[in-house]
């Protein structure tokens, strides 16, 4: 779902990069304030851990594969500002050095992947942990889901504006694809944070007062 | 709180999925790709820099699988370090504030 250079109108993609660089430092901002030290070499290796799951696209339709985004497990885990900026971090790295996904580009990659997969991600969760830990499961997997789809809209719309192909068309064959890229998002989501409680439970927030909502409530 | 475990496991994820991504990774396009070259926007693509590792090979070796293995574990250790520095100073700043 990297957009890669020459996709997007120089119109959008100064506008998604100079609207990621405040919403980038504002993440950074509450980042800071609510990291648990504790927690960062877990933030590392998590990192390390997204970049290489990305890598690996599997098949989702044929003739089409897909990877994995990672930024609802990263919000569940760290909270959607951490999350967007560890997201910020992977998508740095991949661009830069990988040529994977466009450095004009980087401003909507992140708020594609990043702000939006990580906040729509951690939607679910945070209703979930609202309504005292109900339907927690349900909730990790419609995050993961949520957050392809909601990225993946996003994607259309920037393209849809940039006037490369019909906007019906763009939200319809992207939407439709990631559908089925959520699925396995969600399913990866819920394995990853079941595998996490199981070695430790605080990580994963399995008590219903969150590391996010102690931290203040932050959607 | 102590998160070994969960640090050891995913490190370990980390390294086998950079290891093996050569041998499991699906060749097929991507979604968005699929859908540029159907709607017949993929030939708008042209990269703005030339990243040193391109295409995810570590281009000093001779062999494929060993570039993928290589340039993956570079990247994943770069994200790891650039994060943890990121920790680091959160952490700092945040006992240096009043």
């Amino acid at each position: 779902m990297h957009i890669p250079d020459g996709f997007l109108s120089p119109a959008i993609w100064v506008t998604m990069d100079a609207a990621a660089a405040p919403a980038a430092a504002w993440c950074a901002r509450r980042s800071r304030a609510q990291i648990d030290e504790t927690r960062v070499p877990l933030l590392g290796v998590m990192g390390a851990f997204i970049f290489a799951a990305q890598m690996v696209n599997f098949p989702v339709a044929p003739g089409t594969s897909g990877h994995i985004v990672g930024a609802a497990l990263l919000a569940v885990l760290f909270g959607p500002c951490t999350a967007a900026l560890v997201m910020a971090a992977v998508l740095l790295v991949q661009a830069l050095l990988f040529q994977d996904g466009g450095v004009t580009a980087l401003g909507a990659n992140f708020w594609n992947l990043g702000m939006t997969g990580s906040f729509f991600g951690y939607l679910p969760y945070w209703l979930s942990l609202r309504a005292g830990g109900r339907l927690r499961t349900p909730a990790l997997f419609l995050g993961g889901w949520l957050a392809v789809m909601a990225g993946a809209a996003a994607v259309a719309a920037e393209l849809s504006f940039s006037g490369v192909a019909s906007p019906r068309l763009l939200f319809v064959s992207l939407l439709g694809v990631h559908a089925l890229t959520g699925l396995a998002e969600g399913a990866i989501t819920v394995a990853a944070v079941r595998m996490i409680e199981k070695l430790n439970p605080k990580l994963a927030g399995l008590e219903v007062k969150s590391y996010e909502l102690r931290g203040g409530a932050d959607l | 709180m102590k998160a070994r475990s969960t640090i050891l496991l995913f490190a370990g994820l980390t390294v086998v999925l950079c290891a093996a991504g050569y041998y499991l990774a699906s060749a097929a396009p991507d979604g968005l790709e699929r859908i540029a070259i159907r709607l017949g926007f993929a030939h708008r693509e042209r990269a703005a820099l030339t990243g040193p590792l391109a295409e995810y090979e570590f281009p000093w070796l001779a062999s494929p699988a060993l570039r993928k293995t290589a340039a993956a574990l570079l990247g994943a250790l770069v994200c790891f370090l650039a994060l943890l520095a990121w920790g680091r100073y959160a952490k700092k700043s945040k006992v240096a504030a009043p």
